[in-house]
């Protein structure tokens, strides 16, 4: 699954629109309009990448998911930030093993078993 | 828990040999030439199964390669000292008393917001800029970013705290992202704005 599956995934839990994230309810600067439990765009900026690594600890992810839901100004940061993630993936988790290197080592374990 | 009981080498077929492209990879990203890595690949499967009795069956076998891979290729290191940069980390963990606004994405959001131009990089050119990070920088990103493991393991495995892990991360990114835009920059694949006139 791609990042950008995993985001639309976090983004839509019950009641998320689906607008893939640009809806026309996104406003900019929302740091004080939703509420106590609203975080400020310096905390969702310091929280995206605990948000996209999935480590966020103690704090709610629903709250981190709501900031970045609603503000225009901080969400393609996420954006930014997951296809940059979704690159490097991409370019060097592909990379094989060459077929000599696998015969070898399947070799010197055969070796390493038949000395035991 | 060992598996090696009956067969020696039925588990690890099952849980170890897996992970071999995994284990290349790092090793080429630790080692930066492929004929190294191959040597550290036979050397760490050698020895991954001469200790599998000390593996405990089911858990982050990935981890466990990683870290047997990294010891040997420091071991190897020493015997012909050539260190890296020294990253200093003494200013903030995980990147706290840092800008949290990226001026990368500043300077992109612009013209390309979601992201494209990483589409128009060629994947050599990708790997090309991670190898070239600071080792620190480029083993936490790789472990991260590449093999996708949690911060906890990143840590054990580099023999650091969880902390140290963020701040390598965050500085790792950053490096790897200003030098992916300005990459995107020279080939045209985005169109370059100041970062003063998007804030």
């Amino acid at each position: 699954m791609s990042i950008f599956d995993s985001i639309k995934r976090l983004f839509g839990g019950a009641g998320a629109s689906d607008d893939n994230g640009r809806g026309p309810g996104r406003v900019a600067g929302t740091r004080a309009a939703e509420g106590a439990e609203m975080i400020s765009c310096e905390q969702a900026l310091r929280l995206v990448h605990d948000f996209l690594d999935g480590e966020l600890g103690d704090v709610p992810a629903e709250q981190v998911r709501r900031h970045f839901e609603v503000c225009g100004q901080c969400y393609p940061h996420l954006k930014l930030e997951s296809a940059y993630r979704e690159a490097v993936r991409r370019a060097a988790a592909g990379q094989e093993a060459p077929d000599a290197l696998k015969d070898r080592v399947s070799q010197l374990l055969t070796e390493a078993r038949a000395s035991d | 828990m060992t598996g090696k009981a009956k067969d020696p080498l039925a588990g690890f077929d099952e849980e170890a040999l897996p992970h071999l492209d995994a284990v290349y990879r790092f090793a080429l990203r630790l080692s930066g030439a492929p004929d190294q890595a191959e040597d550290l690949v036979q050397e760490t499967f050698l020895r991954a199964y001469r200790s599998w009795d000390q593996y405990t069956r089911g858990t982050a076998a990935k981890s466990w390669l990683f870290t047997i891979c990294r010891n040997v290729f420091l071991r190897s290191r020493e015997r012909n000292k050539r260190h890296d940069e020294i990253v200093e980390e003494n200013v903030d963990r995980s990147g706290a008393g840092a800008n949290p606004v990226n001026p990368v994405w500043v300077a992109a959001i612009g013209a390309d917001p979601e992201g494209d131009f990483f589409d128009s990089i060629v994947d050599g050119k990708i790997v090309e800029a991670i190898e070239a990070l600071p080792e620190e920088y480029r083993m936490a990103v790789v472990l991260s970013d590449v093999e996708g493991l949690p911060y906890a393991e990143v840590a054990e495995l580099l023999d650091v705290p969880v902390g140290t892990v963020k701040s390598r991360l965050f500085r790792g990114r950053r490096r790897l992202q200003e030098v992916l835009y300005d990459y995107a920059v020279e080939m045209g694949y985005i169109s370059e704005r100041s970062a003063l006139n998007e804030s």
